[in-house]
């Protein structure tokens, strides 16, 4: 299972790989916030603001799963 | 001659790798905590890293897993290192390395990864299985350009992209020029060169050149074919597949390297889940790597692994009479 976040503007892809909350302990990246924070809140290709709600969030799994 | 859609001007060969060195030297200019981490290879651009970037190349020499922890550890203090290798050596005998230090940290470490059928390199650096040993890797995007235009916006995005990333180099005659300077490249998508009626090639990287050459020779036989350009391999732009296999109901596949977990896995996995389409695939079969003799008369790993344009449109022909069959 995967997941990836993209920019709500332009597209781009910002975030590809586990899904984040899948990981029980010694999660390395906390939550979406903390990978737009990496990017300093602002998209590297459009420049648009980044936040929770301005992010398209995608995840692909074939099961629902506890988190 | 086959008409082609926006972006797409057919026009003559360039090599790959210099795409990525300018977009490497820009990005190194831009980002002043991008590192070059070496490992007795030369960087792209070496020159002009040497002459300006010199205090930001980290030379680990003949010792790849060493490096890969080396740029994890640098990764962790927010630098942004990319290692440039042949395939085999830098991630193949590191592998356990990125996928323990890089990967499940998910830290930002670039590869630029040099691996395909051609090279005269003989069979321990002609490898074609490491791309698709890295596919069942998580948290690593994978990225083969199909030429110049496209490795340099690739590389670009690559480094603007916070994340673990590798981009194929392949080893190949220079690809054909594919692209305008305006395609707008995006991560994740694949872009349709032409739609086609009869079938669909979905191919990557230098295969996408024998691709378009395969259109006009199956244009002579009176078939109208797509084809589709997947250069992120990892995550795969499954709309775009699907899409393609709607339209005309047979995909081939195209790809210089082993045809085992790659490309045309990962179609056929693709397919089967959502629309499951006649599919035939072009690539090295389980066999490894070899040297072979080019000249510009021959060029004998091309007949030998059976990957150039006549190939390509024999197994469209033969694709197509899979799904006839089938109707």
């Amino acid at each position: 299972m995967s997941q990836t976040i993209d920019c709500g503007k332009c597209g781009m892809l910002l975030y590809f790989g586990e899904e984040i909350s899948r990981r029980l302990y010694m999660r390395a990246i906390p939550d979406e916030a903390a990978v737009l924070a990496a990017y300093d809140n602002t998209c590297p290709r459009c420049g648009a603001p980044l936040s929770t709600d301005s992010v398209k969030i995608t995840f692909k799994r074939r099961a629902e799963h506890v988190a | 001659m086959a008409t082609w859609n926006k972006h797409v001007a057919i026009g003559p060969p360039a090599g790959v790798g210099k795409g990525i060195g300018k977009a490497m030297k820009a990005a190194f200019q831009k980002d002043p905590k991008a590192l070059a981490i070496l490992e007795d290879m030369q960087f792209p651009e070496i020159e002009w890293f040497v002459d300006n970037m010199f205090d930001r190349m980290i030379e680990c020499g003949i010792a790849e897993q060493n490096a890969a922890c080396v740029a994890a550890a640098l990764a962790s203090e927010g630098f942004t290192p990319v290692i440039n290798n042949f395939l085999f050596a830098g991630m193949g005998r590191a592998y356990n390395q990125i996928r323990q230090s890089i990967l499940v940290d998910r830290f930002n470490v670039k590869f630029i990864a040099r691996e395909g059928v051609w090279g005269e390199v003989g069979v321990s650096h002609a490898t074609v299985e490491g791309w698709g040993s890295l596919r069942v890797l998580p948290n690593l995007m994978m990225i083969n350009p199909a030429d110049a235009v496209e490795a340099e916006k690739a590389a670009t995005a690559m480094m603007q992209y916070i994340g673990p990333a590798v981009i194929k180099q392949e080893m190949s005659p220079d690809p054909l020029t594919i692209f305008t300077a305006d395609y707008p490249f995006d991560l994740g998508k694949a872009y349709s060169l032409r739609d086609g009626k009869d079938a669909t090639i979905i191919a990557t990287g230098y295969m996408v050149t024998e691709a378009v050459k395969a259109v006009d020779l199956l244009e002579e036989d009176g078939l109208d074919v797509g084809v589709l350009n997947v250069s992120t391999l990892k995550p795969i732009d499954e709309e775009a597949i699907v899409a393609a296999a709607k339209r005309t109901g047979a995909i081939v596949t195209a790809e210089n390297s082993s045809e085992i977990n790659g490309l045309g896995d990962a179609v056929a996995c693709v397919l089967c889940e959502n629309l499951p389409t006649p599919l035939v695939k072009v690539g090295v079969e389980d066999e490894f790597g070899q040297s072979g003799l080019i000249t510009e008369e021959k060029d004998e790993l091309m007949e030998h692994f059976a990957l150039s344009a006549k190939d390509v449109a024999d197994a469209v022909k033969k694709c197509i009479l899979k799904r006839e069959a089938l109707r």
